[in-house]
């Protein structure tokens, strides 16, 4: 083979290396309430597969399986016999599930929401490191079932809850970290015995490397939803301190996508674009839209993890949530106000008519003595 | 004189119309406003203790958890999870057999702004209207229609008959959806909802009932009572409650002025001296009766059998002499 065929093929591989580095890194993973579609697009990727590029470049810190960044004591998570999760109705609207205390979460990769796949086999036993606001839970076990990667979670009392799952790679001297959290909701639109704002502030995990969490809103309670046209905070954390500079984007379900940067208190704000646009026929107002938030940070510096020290390393963190139509969308003050009126004004000159109308008027009764 | 006689005079001569207006206005703040103290009597209350007042609300209209329940898949509902369905039940039943049709006359907000509304239309000086007695026996079936509909069409949605949308159907044309959250400030259910068709008519409805709500109660007292299908349940559930009207028709001269001070047009208050359980399906045991009639004994209410609030010849006259025009 002559030099310059050789430089060719180098030059090739360098290409291929860098774009199989690209895809890792564009390759989120993250949890999603959503449950798989029973025949759909979204297939399941089989998380060897999904790894085998890895591999190629560097092996997993453990082999076996990934591990929690923050490790908790691992302990059996509570069986359950009776199903838990969303569901999707005949139409195939994702039902609310927020009433359930039984959730569900699925571990996805991609990094647009409608059409990232579900992880299946190759990572059964997984952990997912859970916390409520008063502290650490135990943790859920990742179970295959019907070839995708999922956990079922059991929420005790009413208020938010995070499920954090960490994958921890090494790509030559850079340790690569993924950390694909859910905030998941136990609420109720009838529960006053609940201090709704108290239980639904959001939660920080202090032994994160990296990540986002969502500001709620200053009144939010069980049962607020995000709308499009809100305006949504998140901040960046690294052990619970805000992170400067880190680069965080939004996908929406339909493929929109913005990202920014995160400023000094690390906060970012983006606003729910509106783009659910069907005919009025088909319109649903409980439409469920999936958005992805994804957080980068790399670290160029030295940096110790599990006692191994590493060149740099990067971070990746993920949060899913939901966001439904504008009311402004299909509510009208006008008419609703009109028609009020309406039935008001019509209905008292109605009246006054008909009161009239029967009304005798006064007659004079003239007797004639004569006669 | 003993003192539980002195006590029992007492009650008789009281004037009852101030007692009856503290009362409701009492039950009106906890009610619609209770929940800003932290008040929360349950989900189950036999009252219009509108779920949709989010915020202020200190107990919830059982109608709207009922209709949520039955609209429950056939399966689930027919399964284990239905025992939820009668343990709420259970407990609004409860609720409802200590005051009877009482929660209707005292308690029940939407009736307490019904009687505001009445009192500004005597300050006004208009006269009021009544039904005819055709009029009166065949309107007073819509409510039976009502209720009849409230259960059939949530079970419906959970046969899969009819659209989620129409879920608590009573809830989306009840005036308690749109008038109770004004007064905490929630204006959003005056609007039209155009997310489905379904959800247009229900919320136009909601919105026709409410505006005839406000015309009809202010010519008509207690004009939606009339019509409410609450008023039918508790009529059809009434046989052991403790709170009961009774009448003895022995001591009754048949004057009329029960009928003249009944908000509900009954005529039966005066026209039947054989029953002594007096009370109608229209009723709304507001006590009006008892305090207008000049006949000792006459007409009384009993709690458990014990007479707590009986006419006397004393009390009327005292009563008209000091309040003549309240709220005759």
């Amino acid at each position: 083979m002559s030099k310059s065929k050789l430089i060719l093929l180098a030059a090739l591989c360098g290409v291929i290396q860098l774009s199989c580095a690209d895809i890792v890194f564009a390759e989120v993973l993250w949890l999603s309430e959503v449950p798989p579609p029973k025949s759909g697009s979204a297939a399941p990727v089989k998380a060897d597969d999904a790894q085998h590029g890895h591999h190629q470049l560097a092996a997993p810190v453990i082999n076996s399986s990934a591990q929690s960044a923050v490790a908790t004591a691992p302990s059996a998570a509570k069986k359950h016999n009776h199903a838990g999760g969303t569901e999707v109705d005949g139409t195939g609207e994702v039902v609310d599930n927020t009433h359930s205390g039984s959730k569900r979460v699925w571990l996805r990769r991609g990094s647009a929401p409608l059409s990232s796949g579900y992880v299946g086999t190759g990572r059964d036993s997984e952990m997912l490191t859970m916390l409520s606001l008063e502290g650490a839970l135990p943790d859920a076990v990742m179970q295959i079932e019907n070839d995708r990667l999922n956990a079922k979670i059991e929420l005790p009392d009413m208020g938010f809850y995070n499920a954090y799952l960490t994958q921890t790679m090494v790509h030559g001297d850079m340790l690569h970290v993924q950390i694909a959290k859910a905030e998941l909701l136990h609420g109720s639109c009838s529960a006053k015995s609940v201090d709704e704002e108290a239980v639904a502030k959001p939660i920080i995990n202090a032994n994160m490397p990296l990540e986002l969490v969502r500001e709620h809103y200053p009144n939010e309670g069980l049962f607020t939803r995000i709308v499009s046209g809100d305006t949504v905070n998140f901040v960046v954390m690294s052990y619970g301190k805000p992170v400067v500079g880190a680069t965080v984007s939004m996908t929406t379900q339909n493929g929109w996508s913005s990202s920014k940067t995160s400023a000094d208190d690390g906060r970012v704000s983006f606003t729910m674009i509106r783009d659910y646009y069907t005919p009025w026929l088909e319109f649903k107002k409980y439409h469920k839209q999936t958005f992805l938030m994804t957080a980068d940070l790399h670290v160029p510096d030295k940096v110790v993890s599990n006692g191994v020290v590493y060149g740099s390393a990067h971070y990746t963190s993920t949060l899913a949530g939901s966001y439904y139509p504008s009311p402004h969308d299909y509510r009208s003050y006008a008419w609703g106000l009109g028609i009020g009126l309406f039935v008001i004004v019509f209905g008292g000159v109605a009246i006054y008519l008909y009161r009239r109308r029967r009304l005798k008027p006064y007659k004079e009764v003239r007797i004639d003595d004569k006669a | 004189m003993t003192k539980l006689e002195a006590i029992r005079t007492a009650v008789n001569n009281v004037q009852f119309n101030r007692f009856r207006f503290w009362l409701q206005l009492f039950f009106f703040v906890l009610l619609v406003y209770g929940g800003f103290a932290a008040i929360d009597l349950g989900n189950n209350l036999p009252t219009f203790a509108c779920g949709y007042n989010k915020e202020g609300r200190g107990g919830m209209c059982y109608l709207m958890p009922l209709q949520h329940q039955l609209a429950w898949s056939w399966q689930k509902l027919f399964s284990v999870a239905g025992l939820a369905v009668l343990s709420g039940f259970a407990i609004f039943y409860l609720w409802f057999i200590a005051l009877n049709k009482g929660w209707c006359g005292f308690v029940c907000p939407l009736g307490t702004i019904q009687d505001w509304i009445t009192s500004l239309r005597r300050w006004s000086g208009i006269r009021y209207s009544r039904y005819t007695w055709g009029q009166f026996k065949w309107l007073a079936q819509i409510k039976y229609v009502l209720l009849a509909l409230m259960f059939i069409i949530p079970l419906g949605i959970g046969g899969g008959w009819f659209q989620k949308d129409m879920k608590s159907p009573f809830c989306m044309i009840c005036p308690g959806r749109t008038v109770i959250p004004l007064f905490g400030g929630d204006f959003s259910q005056l609007s039209l909802d155009f997310s489905s068709k379904t959800n247009m008519i229900m919320t136009g409805l909601g919105l026709t009932v409410m505006g005839l709500f406000f015309v009809g109660s202010f010519v008509k007292k207690r004009f939606f009572c009339f019509y409410c299908p609450m008023s039918a349940f508790h009529y059809l559930l009434s046989k052991p409650a403790l709170l009961r009207l009774r009448k003895d028709g022995s001591k009754c001269t048949r004057c009329g002025d029960c009928f003249r001070v009944c908000d509900q047009e009954i005529k039966d208050i005066a026209d039947d001296v054989n029953k002594k359980e007096i009370m109608t399906d229209d009723c709304i045991l507001c006590m009006k009766c008892v305090a207008a009639c000049p006949e000792k004994g006459a007409l009384k209410a009993t709690f458990a059998g014990i007479p707590i609030f009986e006419s006397t010849e004393e009390g009327f006259i005292k009563r008209m002499t000091k309040g003549h025009s309240d709220g005759i």
